[in-house]
């Protein structure tokens, strides 16, 4: 009943509902893609603390045989087998599929879909691995002949598709990593965050990182000095301190605007507590001297507020559309996730809560008995 | 419904800079199917008193007994349950719904009240209608129909539920000299089927209309005059 009356509530004040809608709606879009932003950012910023230059090991997987598309060639070192590691592309799909030693396995132990995290490298002969791509299931094996040996491989847990997931892959906008790898990429410099023999890899790489856990140090320091005289190096060190100042830079940048859209939904919270408050006020009274008691003025704001809510979700996703077509989210070089949106859902409701509750709590019965 | 007051007082801002002492010690008693205006100049308290009346408003001091009732003790639930089953309350401006129709609107304190279908209601509602002659109004928004009408309206929607005590605030003051006698005579053929009438207003004229007379001079009752079966 409560749903109905919320409904008639909304449908009196349409035309300043919508525009209370719109406004929120904006303002939720941009704090997806402000959140988005900074989240992006904080991953990345996350990702160089996370993450020991002598502990990670990640790559996509080569398979013999396939079609190769779009990813470098990568060379790694894992518990003393060596590999060659490539995407692969099944039913037309390109599948990574990523191992992990056992150090990596307990620092990335998040945001699994299926399965478990490896628990060992090797078991039973096979090389457990957990996957990214729903073409493969947990329990599917796989041999592949890698130089002179064939190693099979077993998956055991899937990640979930949003996943922080590290690689080298520069083809993947969910890996926050290559966000990073690639920044320095484009400027011209290598990361280094090994003490591997990177100068066996240097050529197939470009920027990109490779991890060895039984480095000749003689080589790694002879490569890092050549590749810092050369002007093309940029140690973990340095990469902590500059997305440590961008971050810093990049929340003073969004000062003003965090500032004009927390102005927004400021107005948004009074103008929809006034819309409540001047605009019903002769429903709320009418009902009120007809018998409804605190409890069912609560229910009807909560009535008016699902259909606010459904009103600015609505709203929220012909906003998406509309920047989807004008491509506004590749301009920003932002694709939301999951979790964003859920946040900025999470953030409106407590907006429209607060701003029923405030108009609730204006709701006096001297108000109402005056209007 | 009886109502019985004693030694009531209101304050607005009460023990603030501001405060206004709005009725002071008003002490009466309505007895059952009693029909009674309550007069006074604009802002001597008639319309604080009527809300106290109709458990809208509280007070600080003194007793309302409503039925034996100390309404003072009720919690929100009861009070609201009052209004809804009880009290039926008519105000000057109608206190409509703009925009529903007029039987949305007479239907309002079925919403609250009675658990039963929706045709049920509508057959409540328009029997509230016929009572006031305007059940040919159903449909209507009760935007495009006269202050007459929309004080039926009022009138209708406050009957719904059959109450014990119809309490009016300032019933005729929108409209003009015709149509309140109109109104006053719903009221009158109300009482008769035995509901407790209170009317509030200004207009001596309206008020020899009713069986009572209280009068109230800075928040003061000052006469209580009962008049002679019309």
């Amino acid at each position: 009943m409560f749903i109905t009356l919320g409904r008639l509530v909304f449908k009196k004040n349409i035309i300043l509902n919508i525009i209370v809608i719109i406004q929120l709606g904006i303002a939720l879009i941009i704090s997806i893609i402000l959140i988005g932003t900074y989240n992006k950012m904080y991953q990345a910023y996350n990702y160089t603390y996370n993450y020991s230059e002598d502990t990670v090991f990640f790559t996509p997987m080569k398979i013999n045989g396939s079609p190769v598309i779009n990813v470098d060639f990568e060379y790694l070192q894992l518990n003393n087998i060596s590999m060659e590691f490539l995407s692969k592309k099944f039913d037309g799909k390109t599948a990574d599929i990523l191992c992990y030693d056992e150090k990596t396995f307990n620092g990335l132990k998040k945001q699994l879909k299926s399965g478990v995290w490896a628990s060992s490298l090797i078991s039973n002969g096979m090389i457990e691995c957990v996957a990214i791509d729903d073409i493969f299931s947990i329990g599917d094996t796989f041999s592949e002949q890698i130089k002179e040996n064939v190693f099979t491989f077993i998956v055991v847990g899937k990640l979930a598709k949003n996943s922080l997931v590290i690689s080298s892959s520069r083809s993947s906008y969910l890996m926050q990593a290559d966000m990073l790898f690639y920044e320095y990429s484009s400027i011209g410099k290598a990361v280094i965050c090994s003490n591997s023999s990177i100068a066996e890899a240097t050529g197939n790489y470009g920027n990109a990182l490779i991890f060895f856990n039984n480095a000749d140090e003689n080589i790694k320091n002879k490569t890092i000095e050549n590749l810092r005289n050369s002007g093309n190096a940029i140690t973990m060190e340095t990469i902590r301190e500059n997305t440590d100042n961008e971050l810093v830079l990049t929340v003073k940048g969004f000062l003003p605007l965090a500032i004009c859209f927390a102005i927004m939904g400021l107005i948004a919270i009074i103008g929809m507590s006034l819309l409540n408050i001047l605009k019903n006020s002769d429903v709320f009274s009418a009902y009120f001297i007809c018998g409804m008691n605190r409890k069912n003025a609560f229910l009807l704001n909560l009535g008016y507020m699902i259909w606010m809510i459904f009103g600015i979700i609505i709203a929220t996703l012909i906003l998406f559309i509309l920047c989807s077509v004008f491509d506004i989210i590749n301009k920003l070089n932002y694709l939301p996730g999951v979790n964003q949106i859920c946040f900025s859902v999470l953030f409106l409701t407590l907006i429209t809560l607060i701003a029923t509750s405030i108009s609730f709590a204006f709701l006096k019965r001297e108000n109402i008995s005056k209007s | 419904m009886s109502i019985e007051l004693e030694n009531l007082h209101k304050y607005y801002n009460y023990h603030k800079s501001n405060e206004n002492h709005v009725l002071n010690d008003i002490s009466l008693k309505i007895d059952d199917g009693e029909f009674v205006a309550i007069i006074g100049k604009t802002g001597v308290g008639k319309s604080t008193l009527v809300h106290i009346l109709a458990c809208i408003d509280t007070f600080q001091f003194g007793e309302y007994k409503l039925n034996g009732l100390y309404v003072k003790k009720l919690s929100d639930r009861k009070k609201s349950l009052l209004r809804n089953k009880y009290i039926g309350i008519v105000l000057q401006e109608f206190g409509l719904i703009e925009g529903y129709t007029v039987l949305n609107n007479v239907m309002t304190p079925l919403l609250f009240s009675t658990k039963c279908l929706l045709k049920k209601k509508e057959t409540m509602a328009v029997n509230a209608l016929k009572k006031v002659g305007i059940e040919d109004l159903a449909t209507c928004s009760v935007n495009k129909i006269s202050s007459g009408q929309r004080q039926r309206t009022a009138i209708a929607r406050a009957i719904v539920n059959s109450p014990r005590l119809l309490i009016a605030d300032e019933p005729t003051g929108a409209l003009d000299i015709e149509t309140s006698k109109e109104i006053i005579q719903v009221f009158k053929s109300l009482n008769i089927s035995g509901i407790t009438v209170i009317i509030i207003t200004h207009d001596l004229k309206i008020a020899k209309l009713c069986n009572r007379i209280i009068k109230i001079s800075n928040g003061k009752i000052v006469s209580d005059t009962k008049l002679k079966q019309k």
